[in-house]
């Protein structure tokens, strides 16, 4: 079985995010990029499938040049090999155009199955897992929080606001995955020194037969317009107790669906 | 020569500092002296899992970040002893790159095994009662008296060499942390309508903490590079004091606060002094630095 993790270079998640003035993008020098965090949980959950049903991985990464370190950290917990697609020509693309410039890209390899994280730390749509499955044609099984594999069937438990539903589909599929999915594993030393020796394609929007007036900033569907520092916090709601405290209070919890 | 580390080692040091900060070493360095040694030992598991222990003896340098990681989160358990006896007992390496513990003493300049209790094997045979010791995490264990039947006779001088260089190490972090507390702490207490740190006699404690720890790393990863005695030395001097610097500008910038247990200052400064004077204190290695530099 052969199964592609699409991962994403994000800003660091703990440190504050800014937008450059000028083109109101995230300004990738003021923190340190890392592995989307989520992501860490998709290489994980294909590094088990294939531990247990045999195959390889490949992590796939759509960013700017030193996106490279996020193929290198999920060679190094495990994947096999790593696609980089990378050119000038993607910068500023939104969710549309990233998701077919991903379609495209996964036009040069071969897989059963494809993983996503159910999201990035940064721009936080939970779009492109949906919309990759749309444009590839393929089954979308997203906020996976358990997933079996029987032969060719895929069974996943897809998290809900009231618990789960039972999804199944046919392989090749697309699935995203929360964190409560598993645990992933650390680098080892090893794992480490034998990702500088695994094969990591690099791809430009021509060799994945990308059209270049599709992707970009460009050619987004959204534009940023404005875009203002959060204001501080307020000083939230006070529930003044005249009897129906508890009643406030549990259409508070409940407006706010924690109840 | 470059003297930064590679992008390797940087990404081994991330991934031994995500296990510690995850795994949450001073909660378990607080169950270990408690006697719940369960979340200690899980670390010592996870980090022999991605391949700490089985750097002893071949790749010095990597394990010296990783030991500096381990300082840093106050990771309870003795290992600069189980790896020191790795490095200098090759027979041992692929038990203790599994996860054994063992510990080791050498008299008499390092007279106590630590945590003898909880190890596989103890270099040379030690007392089963502990004796006093600073570090809760630590407990220590004076060496039989009468010779037991011991293992196997073990080379001494790279048992002292290879713990004195990784205490060293540990001792970087321990510090560091130590002094990251007390430049946040100075950050966020107000006293005479200004952030305490905003004074300068508080910016100069703090300064020179930064720099003795700075200084001392060099000579950390130069004696991890030479495996040279009087490397180990000069590093393990400079960096017992450097660190034990840094928490005596923790404990007093801190004021009342750094004196209560329930802060995590303590179990750092605890840990500090105890690995101040453990493997050699300062004189001990002065000493044998001028020695060997021909000067005594």
């Amino acid at each position: 079985m052969k199964i592609v993790v699409c991962v994403k270079q994000v800003p660091d998640t703990e440190a504050e995010k800014r937008l450059l003035p000028d083109t109101l993008t995230v300004d990738r020098e003021s923190s340190n990029p890392v592995l989307n965090e989520m992501d860490e949980f998709a290489i994980e959950e294909a590094l088990k499938l294939t531990e247990a049903h045999g195959g390889e991985v490949v992590v796939l990464t759509m960013g700017p040049d030193g996106a490279d370190a996020a193929v290198r950290k999920a060679l190094s917990m495990g994947a096999h090999s790593g696609i980089l697609l990378s050119d000038p020509a993607l910068a500023g693309s939104d969710a549309v155009a990233t998701s077919y410039a991903i379609a495209q890209a996964l036009g040069t390899t071969e897989y059963d199955l494809v993983i996503l994280g159910s999201e990035a730390s940064d721009a936080r749509t939970s779009l492109v897992p949906a919309m990759l499955a749309e444009r590839l044609g393929l089954p979308q099984l997203t906020f996976a929080s358990k997933v079996e594999i029987d032969g060719t069937s895929i069974t996943v438990n897809r998290l809900t606001d009231y618990g789960h539903d039972v999804v199944q589909a046919q392989l090749p599929a697309v699935v995203s995955v929360v964190e409560k999915i598993n645990e992933p594993r650390y680098p080892s030393f090893k794992g480490i020194m034998a990702a500088k020796k695994k094969p990591v394609a690099a791809l430009d929007v021509a060799a994945a037969g990308i059209d270049a007036a599709l992707v970009g900033q460009a050619a987004a569907a959204t534009t940023v317009v404005d875009a203002a520092q959060r204001p501080p916090r307020s000083a939230g709601v006070k529930v003044t107790d005249e009897g129906d405290g508890g009643v406030k209070l549990a259409e508070f919890l409940s407006a706010q669906k924690f109840i | 020569m470059r003297f930064a580390l590679t992008e390797e080692q940087r990404d081994f040091r991330d991934a031994v500092d995500s296990l510690l900060r995850d795994a949450n070493g001073v909660a378990a360095a607080r169950a270990w002296a408690a006697g719940d040694t369960k979340p200690g030992l899980e670390i010592w598991r996870g980090l022999a899992a991605i391949g700490v222990h089985s750097l002893a003896g071949e790749y010095p340098v990597e394990l010296c970040t990783a030991m500096e990681r381990i300082g840093y989160h106050a990771a309870p358990g003795p290992y600069p002893e189980s790896l020191a006896v790795a490095a200098a007992l090759p027979e041992w390496r692929p038990r203790i790159a599994a996860g054994a513990i063992v510990t080791a003493a050498v008299p008499p300049v390092s007279p106590y095994a630590p945590n003898a209790d909880i190890a596989e094997a103890c270099f040379p045979a030690a007392d089963s009662q502990p004796v006093a010791s600073l570090d809760p995490t630590r407990s220590l264990f004076r060496i039989a008296e009468r010779p037991q039947p011991e293992p196997a006779p073990a080379p001494a001088e790279l048992i002292l060499d290879t713990a004195a260089l990784l205490t060293a190490a540990q001792l970087l972090g321990l510090g560091r942390a130590a002094l990251d507390m007390t430049v946040a702490y100075a950050k966020q207490r107000v006293q005479y309508g200004r952030a305490i740190g905003e004074y300068q006699a508080v910016k100069h404690r703090l300064a020179d903490a930064h720099t003795g720890l700075e200084f001392a790393r060099p000579l950390v990863f130069a004696a991890a590079l030479s495996a040279e005695p009087r490397d180990v030395s000069a590093a393990k001097a400079a960096a017992s004091e450097a660190a034990y610097r840094a928490a005596r500008a923790a404990l007093q910038l801190h004021g009342a606060i750094g004196y209560t247990d329930e802060y995590d200052l303590s179990v750092y400064f605890k840990k500090i002094r105890s690995l101040h004077a453990a493997w050699g204190g300062p004189a001990f290695h002065r000493d044998r630095l001028l020695r060997d530099l021909g000067e005594l």
